[in-house]
């Protein structure tokens, strides 16, 4: 984008320098032809009209015809070589006598100058103090047959059209034009106020340029510079060579540059939208991506605790969808399973418990059973008479009967053997005797 | 969502488009003179050139009358309720009552064939101040140029009448240069003021009846002699009794003075647009420099030969436009 960027600047750039040279010069050109078209006027009248020859008389009726010919002649005056009057016409009236002799003293030494080298004279731009329009005095020799000098007819010409062609020169939408002479005088800008007072703009870098030229040379060059309203502008100049005036074009950087600054501006939006429509895609996408899969997760959590009739929702045709609906196929399955496991569990412990049942009931009958055997055991034993005491291992006597108390005349209470002994003493070894039965039980074992 | 967006920013767009939609303008035109009324067609033109399209950007609320005060007072009234964004008025009275209508307003006056001298319309011309501006119109200087031209018609005329309306701010300053320049060709200035059509037909009746002792009539640079009715009374007067007359180029049934010095109206009009387009965009029209219409003269030749008079060549090459 930085390449585009730079490229789309030339280019801008050219095309500002292009279009205002184009401007300028037309603008340049027209009021040089303005210009020009008068002289040639003028010298026309002094060729056709034969001013060296004809009667003193016929003087103002050709000076008549010209103004009347040309509209933006306001007074013409025939001079001799002396600068006396020969004919005047005007179109002002005689009570403007004072404008008239203000322009015959404009016609000073300069004109003559000029007039006696042989060439035409054009004066600085003045505004006329009645009606406030820029006028200029224009002045052709008037040579005989010979090439003789025999005076100068001088027009004052009404620069009005330059005036009106300023406010319909169009330079973009804020650009301006205005016309300044050698001495950086204004003549022409369409803040007329300006004109009027007489401003000079040699301040002005471009009007400065212009003023120190030593050549008559079209620049061609704009560059960015203080314009005549203090912005910064791309301006231009081109010297009409005749008269010695310059036009000067500006066109705010801001405007000149519209282009470009319009791209980076659209370039940057576009970025900045594309930057957000990708946070937005990228946050939708994962979204549509993630959720599903938390809720994958979610389901398989609640599954490892227990709750297998836990099913997720994705309302999605692509693969995530797939993992759900298998998911889904999975945990009921998984249900399914376990929910046979439970029935098998469930009735292996009912028939467990019914053998269980069957078991205990069978001890019971057992126990009640040796209980029964033991009581009679008991019951023989103890209707012996002979007299039964029976040891463990640790002499502790387990059994004893009552032949054995009468006999040995054992004392009431618990015994043990070290008592059983004591009774026995002389007369039986109990403890040897009883280790004696214990190795013939062994051994008949 | 995208879908959304796009719609936002679309309709940003159209909305920051449809803000920077040129701004509709609504002028006020005082025609107050029936004389100059195609005043107004000449600033149409060119405000329609410019770009103010009638109907499209710009209305125009166009008020005709004669000179008539009390009409004056009440049109610019409406247009100060209104709130215009520009008067644009003629003549000179019209003008003046418009300068006042506006006052503690900001409607800026642009007036048209009005003179600036003896009356307080501008404060200069360079800068004529308050909220106005305009094209003048070069009444005294045409004054004069009426009466060389009239001199170089019939050279040997000596008097001259002068009819014109009574108390007219305007006529002063005029007879004031006509006075010495008449006196240095030795023509005799006779004044016929009139407050209207009726008075001043009597009063030439009274000439008829007494005695007729003036060879031409001049026009000035004021109402009366160019509204239609005093014109069709001072024309019907000089060709009974062929008495040159001029000075403002009329028509009116059949009847046509010789010789008008005055503007080239619609021209003037044209003029005024340019100022006009100024004003409408910002321009203090007390900023803007007043100009001036330029003199345009025209010769009825036929007239002129039915009225025994040869016009000098060098007249007819000054002449604007010669009607033959």
């Amino acid at each position: 984008m930085g390449t585009e960027l730079y490229f789309n600047l030339e280019s801008q750039e050219k095309f500002v320098v292009d279009q205002q040279n184009l401007i300028t010069q037309n603008a340049a050109q027209e009021i040089k032809n303005f210009i020009e078209t008068k002289s040639n006027l003028l010298e026309t009248t002094v060729k056709i009209g034969n001013l060296t020859t004809v009667k003193k008389e016929e003087y103002k009726l050709t000076l008549t015809k010209l103004i009347g010919f040309e509209s933006s002649f306001r007074q013409i005056v025939l001079l001799d070589m002396q600068g006396e009057e020969l004919a005047t016409v005007s179109r002002l009236s005689s009570q403007s006598t004072p404008v008239i002799n203000e322009f015959k003293k404009m016609i000073g030494n300069d004109l003559f100058t000029k007039i006696n080298q042989g060439e035409e004279y054009i004066s600085q731009a003045y505004i006329d103090t009645v009606t406030s329009e820029p006028m200029i005095i224009m002045a052709t020799p008037v040579k005989n047959a010979l090439g003789d000098l025999k005076g100068a007819l001088v027009a004052e010409l009404n620069l009005k059209f330059i005036w009106d062609l300023m406010n319909e020169i169009k330079i973009g939408e804020t650009g301006l034009v205005y016309i300044v002479d050698r001495q950086g005088d204004l003549i022409a800008f369409k803040d007329i106020s300006r004109v009027l007072k007489n401003e000079n703009l040699a301040y002005l870098d471009e009007v400065n340029e212009f003023v120190n030229e030593n050549i008559s040379a079209y620049t061609g060059t704009s560059e960015i510079l203080r314009g005549i309203n203090g912005d910064l502008v791309v301006t231009n100049h081109v010297n009409f060579g005749y008269p010695d005036w310059a036009i000067i074009i500006e066109l705010p950087v801001f405007e000149a540059y519209n282009n470009a600054i319009r791209v980076i501006k659209l370039s940057g939006l576009i970025t900045i939208l594309g930057i957000i429509l990708v946070i937005i895609a990228s946050v939708y996408l994962s979204k549509r991506i993630t959720e599903p899969i938390i809720k994958l997760k979610n389901a398989a959590n609640e599954i490892s605790r227990g709750r297998l009739d836990t099913r997720i929702s994705v309302a999605s045709q692509n693969e995530i969808g797939e993992l759900a609906e298998n998911f889904n196929q999975m945990a009921a399955q998984l249900h399914s399973y376990t929910q046979h496991l439970e029935n098998i569990v469930a009735e292996r412990t009912s028939e467990l418990k019914k053998e269980k049942e069957n078991v205990e009931q069978k001890v019971q009958e057992r126990t009640r059973e040796l209980k029964e055997e033991q009581a009679k055991f008991l019951a023989s034993i103890y209707s012996l008479s002979l007299g039964f005491v029976l040891f463990d291992k640790r002499h502790r006597i387990l059994l004893k009967n009552n032949a054995a108390n009468d006999i040995l005349r054992l004392p009431a209470g618990d015994l043990t053997q070290g008592m059983i002994k004591e009774v026995l003493k002389n007369k039986l070894d109990v403890e040897k005797k009883a280790e004696e039965c214990m190795k013939r039980k062994k051994q008949s074992n | 969502m995208i879908i959304l967006l796009i719609i936002i920013i679309t309709g940003t767009y159209f909305v920051i488009r449809s803000s920077k939609v040129k701004k509709n303008y609504h002028v006020g035109i005082l025609s107050g003179l029936t004389y100059v009324s195609e005043m107004t067609d000449g600033f149409k033109e060119k405000m329609a050139e410019m770009g103010y399209i009638e109907g499209k950007n710009t209305i125009y609320d166009v008020r005709e009358t004669d000179f008539d005060m009390t009409a004056y007072k009440n049109i610019l009234k409406e247009f100060v309720e209104n709130k215009v964004n520009l008067i644009f008025v003629f003549p000179t009275e019209a003008s003046l009552e418009a300068k006042a209508a506006v006052a503690g307003t900001n409607i800026p006056v642009l007036f048209s064939f009005a003179n600036i001298e003896d009356v307080d319309l501008i404060e200069n011309i360079r800068e004529p101040g308050g909220n106005i501006t305009g094209v003048r119109y070069p009444g005294p200087d045409l004054a004069v140029k009426r009466f060389e031209i009239m001199m170089e018609l019939a050279p040997r005329i000596k008097r001259i009448l002068i009819p014109y309306q009574r108390d007219y701010p305007i006529v002063d300053s005029q007879l004031s240069l006509l006075y010495p320049i008449a006196e240095a060709a030795n023509v005799t200035l006779i004044e016929l003021p009139a407050d209207n059509t009726a008075e001043l037909r009597n009063s030439l009746r009274e000439y008829v009846s007494s005695n007729i002792d003036f060879d031409a009539i001049m026009a000035l640079a004021e109402p009366l002699f160019v509204t239609p009715d005093a014109f069709s009374v001072i024309a019907e007067f000089a060709y009974e009794h062929e008495i040159p007359f001029g000075g403002a180029y009329m028509t009116v049934n059949n009847y046509s003075s010789i010789f008008g010095v005055n503007i080239n109206i619609f021209e003037t009009g044209r003029q005024a647009a340019i100022l006009a387009d100024k004003i409408l965009k910002g321009v203090p029209a007390g900023t803007i420099p007043v100009i001036s219409s330029e003199s345009f003269f025209q010769i009825d030749y036929a007239v002129a030969q039915k009225f025994g008079i040869t016009v000098p060549e060098e007249l007819l090459n000054l002449a604007d436009e010669i009607i033959r």
